[in-house]
């Protein structure tokens, strides 16, 4: 059987996903940097070269999704996770929700 | 080819009933071929409460066009809002609920199944007599909310005035902190204003489902999604409670309605 692919779209949704994923990890870096600054465990020069390293890396990834036109792409892939994250959490929250379950007739 | 596009139940199979809503009414009624594919509606009646229903083969209605689908939701909405019209009180009922005909009769089935149930189903008709669905979801601008809330909290300008002094890399981890500030205090700004708007709605609803936030358009956020069932002489406190929060400046509101109680049955 033979299975039409676009190149051309597979190549963007394979770079917006490792985009989005790299996008994902500096975050979390960052998350992680100002929880470190607020809790006074880095120094000032670790917190300049902290944020001067991740503002670089900033620059890089918007750079790289406009040169690759994939920002629509890495924007899909990110509100596609969330969405998978909500849905997860109200799953947990609500389990019993009736509008989660299937409507019975009166 | 066969025209798959739409499987509307095959005539000769095993008959049944494809159920609208209920309602509070005792007479015998034929509304016409106002139900799906032009479908004869009429009422089935146990006691005081009917069932609005066309007859059907004992299969659901099931289509890969999507304008045939919406055609179906659109006359199945029909038919129910013609019933709320005529007695005042209904229970929408799920589209495709299709209940089979045994060997007794057509609508005999229906009416077992109403006898079994009809307590509850009574108590919940007369639980909707006089009242309405309304559609309630406030907005705001998150441009403008964020501005507010770094005019009031002393913390961001003394960030703020540092940001300035600090070489590049600080400033970037100093800026990221001051967003991370702003963030935090619009979401307790959130949440004291859906207290709020909560507290002013509650007096004038009889009951309030909250519903899923949706995606907001031109920029704005949806803040609260609510159903609210409304007695007649509570609308239009109502509105007024709601012409207060969309004076607040940033915020918006949205009023759909009246529907039948579509979320309350």
């Amino acid at each position: 059987m033979n299975v039409d692919i676009d190149e051309k779209d597979l190549k963007n949704g394979l770079l917006g996903l490792v985009v989005a994923l790299v996008e994902i990890i500096k975050d979390t870096l960052r998350l992680q940097a100002l929880r470190r600054m607020e809790n006074g465990s880095l120094t000032q020069d670790e917190l300049e070269r902290l944020g001067e390293a991740l503002m670089d890396l900033d620059a890089a990834i918007t750079k790289m999704k406009v040169d690759m036109g994939i920002s629509e792409s890495v924007k899909a892939v990110r509100n596609g996770l969330d969405r998978a994250i909500a849905d997860i959490v109200e799953g947990i929250v609500s389990p019993d929700d009736p509008k989660r379950q299937a409507v019975e007739a009166c | 080819m066969e025209d798959m596009a739409a499987a509307a139940p095959e005539a000769g199979a095993q008959q049944a009933q494809y159920v609208y809503c209920l309602a509070l009414g005792k007479e015998d009624v034929r509304l016409g071929g106002i139900g799906i594919d032009g479908s004869e509606v009429y009422s089935i009646v146990h006691n005081d409460i009917c069932a609005l229903v066309h007859r059907c083969p004992a299969s659901p209605y099931q289509a890969e066009d999507d304008k045939i689908a919406r055609g179906w939701v659109t006359a199945h909405h029909r038919v129910i809002e013609t019933a709320w019209k005529r007695w005042g009180a209904v229970l929408p009922v799920t589209f495709n609920t299709i209940i089979k005909e045994r060997e007794r009769g057509p609508g005999e089935n229906l009416i077992d199944r109403m006898k079994l149930d009809y307590g509850v189903l009574k108590g919940k008709l007369e639980a909707v007599v006089g009242k309405a669905e309304y559609v309630v979801q406030v907005f705001w601008d998150p441009a403008i909310v964020s501005k507010q809330v770094t005019e009031t909290v002393p913390e961001m300008g003394e960030l703020r005035a540092e940001l300035n002094s600090k070489p590049r890399g600080l400033q970037y981890m100093y800026s990221q902190k001051l967003e991370n500030l702003v963030r935090k205090q619009v979401e307790l700004k959130a949440s004291a204003d859906v207290m709020d708007f909560y507290g002013r709605l509650s007096p004038c609803v009889d009951k309030i489902n909250v519903e899923k936030n949706k995606p907001g358009e031109d920029g704005k956020e949806m803040l609260m999604n609510l159903s609210c069932l409304v007695r007649a002489d509570k609308y239009r406190d109502l509105e007024l409670a709601l012409g207060d929060v969309g004076r607040l400046e940033g915020y918006s509101v949205r009023l759909a309605g009246p529907l039948p109680p579509y979320s309350f049955c």
